[in-house]
């Protein structure tokens, strides 16, 4: 009856499995499935960076950005209660463009505009040769949005005459399809989490951050993307928000809502839960990855 | 300040009860009463100046300046000093940002009123003198511990100042766009006109108050939460105990951006920060909407009054 060439298990038999090799590979997550919420695909890896105490690489579509924390360290005579808490962001490629506020540019031809860019950074040329640091308009943002954000959920108290100080940098990102500034902060909040963990420093909670905008015909979309985002049309109602919570104890500790038109609570509030919605999804990701790298 | 712990205690425990009593005796939704006069420095276009009763000043200068176009978001540069403190410090600069920012999305009809020809423009340049009341207490020039938000404060002296501010009339073409020509100018200064028209007949304002409306510079409003209360215009005791603060943007009785969250306590210590509930926003958006149309209307009254110095006493 049966076929007696070949050597067949029982019907119930169960396919072999090996445990899996350990290797350095282990520790990267590869790049996620595509849920159905619409987040994009994005890449972690921590503990990349091996002179600071805690470090993270996250890549999205273009976007690479690499956190690194330094601390707690002591600090020399002062005697604090608690840490003091910085950050500083660094664009590797030029983002001026990403300048929040979007001109239309009237009548000039573009050689003009390639000689104020041209001025534009000489200008920081000599800026830095002074020996000022001084950040862009971009790097500003995204250190002070950085900062007000984690304050809470780090334990600062904890460290007495120290000082912790996150470095975020921006590797490539992508300028010609005008990646707005809000999808930038969301991600390097994201990354900044993950390597405060890694970092072992205590904290409250994880920090996980949302992006959400608010469409003409009210519809919210959730981590819009690039092609999607692209300029906005004119006279085009929309709002775009970035939210970052902690969700022990379900408080928002960051928040940027941007619009070019008058917003009212109703509007608010949708494209604050599209956020949350969000933050929710990266931080149940951010749990899976941490456990997997236990 | 310099509050013990205890002190701090009983100040959060009194804001965040049920009933919260604040320490100068506001409502919650009530702002310090303001001093202020408009056009009294002669060299500038518009100037404003506003003092708190906690001895906190600020100084605003418009000056003009005719440029060739180049593009819109550089026709309006602020420059902000407080006290003499270093002005690359990280606050300082984002105070300018959203200043600047919340300038150039909601200016007057898209910078119509600060064009001359096709080709050239009036570019403004908003300088800005903040005086704490603290700036004796402190020791070196990094030292801000004893700074309180004034961000609200200062977007009330740019209301006054932009709304006093005039320009000179321009005499020659407007259209150049065939002929390169230098814009030339009326020299008489009672030929000026205002940025922002005032409506000098009542009957004109009655008649079309929605565009009246559709031409005022943006306010801002710093709200600071305390669990499930929030204040508006926060003294530097309240803002030094918040959970969170808020900025909230305001123009031509809407809400616009920004609206984002801030850190009030600049002195660091961050035992006090805690975060919001996502309802705290939308409240907060709520009573701005309620309180800055009489808010922008008490600020047009000190316009309409001219140089004499009014004390608008705490009407908000």
């Amino acid at each position: 009856m049966s076929d007696r060439r070949r050597i067949t298990g029982p019907e119930s038999a169960l396919p072999l499995v090996f445990a899996p090799t350990p290797n350095n590979q282990s520790t990267t997550k590869s790049p996620q499935e595509k849920t159905n919420s619409g987040i994009r695909n994005f890449f972690i890896k921590t503990g990349i960076v091996s002179n600071c105490n805690g470090s993270c690489f996250l890549e999205v579509d273009n976007t690479t950005i690499i956190v690194s924390v330094y601390g707690a360290k002591p600090i020399r005579g002062s005697s604090v209660t608690s840490a003091s808490f910085s950050v500083m962001t660094k664009v590797s490629n030029n983002l001026e463009e990403l300048s929040n506020f979007t001109s239309s540019d009237l009548s000039h031809s573009k050689e003009e505009k390639e000689e104020q860019k041209l001025a534009k950074e000489d200008e920081y040329v000599t800026t830095n040769q002074i020996g000022k640091t001084q950040l862009s308009l971009v790097e500003q943002k995204l250190s002070t949005y950085i900062q007000t954000a984690f304050l809470p959920s780090i334990l600062l108290e904890k460290y007495p005459k120290s000082s912790i100080e996150v470095f975020i940098n921006i590797l490539t990102n992508d300028s010609h399809t005008n990646s707005s500034l809000l999808s930038l902060i969301t991600w390097c909040a994201n990354c900044t989490s993950l390597a405060l963990v890694d970092s072992g420093i205590e904290l409250k909670d994880m920090v996980s951050t949302g992006i959400a905008k608010l469409t003409d015909d009210q519809t919210v979309v959730i981590d819009p993307s690039y092609s999607n985002e692209g300029r906005k049309t004119v006279g085009g109602q929309e709002v775009r928000a970035v939210a970052s919570y902690m969700s022990v104890t379900d408080t928002v500790v960051g928040l940027m809502i941007e619009s070019e038109e008058g917003v009212n609570g109703e509007m608010i509030e949708k494209v604050i839960d599209g956020c949350n919605t969000m933050a929710r999804e990266i931080r149940s990701n951010m749990n899976g990855f941490l456990v997997s790298t236990m | 300040m310099s509050f013990s712990v205890s002190e701090k205690d009983y100040l959060y425990q009194s804001l965040s009860s049920k009933t919260p009593i604040r320490p100068d005796g506001r409502k919650s939704h009530q702002l310090r009463g303001i001093e202020a006069s408009i056009n009294f420095l002669p060299n500038s276009n518009g100037s404003s100046r506003i003092r708190l009763s906690d001895g906190s000043e600020v100084i605003i200068s418009i000056k003009s300046k005719v440029v060739k176009m180049s593009t819109l978001a550089d026709l309006i540069e602020l420059d902000l000093t407080i006290d003499n403190l270093r002005d690359d410090l990280t606050f300082i600069s984002d105070w300018t940002n959203i200043l600047r920012n919340s300038l150039l999305r909601n200016f007057a009809d898209k910078f119509e009123c600060l064009k001359l020809t096709t080709r050239y423009y009036f570019k403004l340049y908003v300088d800005v003198l903040f005086l704490s009341s603290s700036s004796n207490a402190r020791t070196t020039k990094t030292d801000t511990s004893f700074l309180q938000n004034p961000l609200s404060m200062i977007s009330f002296g740019i209301y006054l100042a932009l709304k006093s501010t005039r320009l000179p009339l321009l005499i020659s073409n407007s259209n150049d766009k065939d002929i390169e020509e230098l814009p030339t100018f009326n020299d008489d200064w009672s030929s000026t006109v205002l940025l922002y028209p005032q409506d000098e007949d009542e009957e004109i304002k009655e008649n079309n108050t929605t565009s009246q409306n559709s031409s005022s510079p943006p306010l801002l409003f710093v709200l600071s939460v305390v669990k499930n209360n929030l204040f508006i215009d926060p003294s530097i005791e309240e803002q030094e105990i918040s959970d969170c603060g808020l900025v909230i943007g305001w123009c031509s009785g809407k809400v616009v951006s920004p609206i984002e969250s801030l850190n009030l306590n600049q002195s660091g210590s961050s035992e006090y920060i805690k975060g919001m509930h996502g309802q705290n926003i939308i409240e907060g958006i709520k009573m701005i909407e309620n309180v800055a149309a009489t808010v922008s209307k008490g600020l047009d009254e000190i316009v309409k009054d001219g140089n004499n110095s009014v004390f608008m006493d705490s009407i908000f």
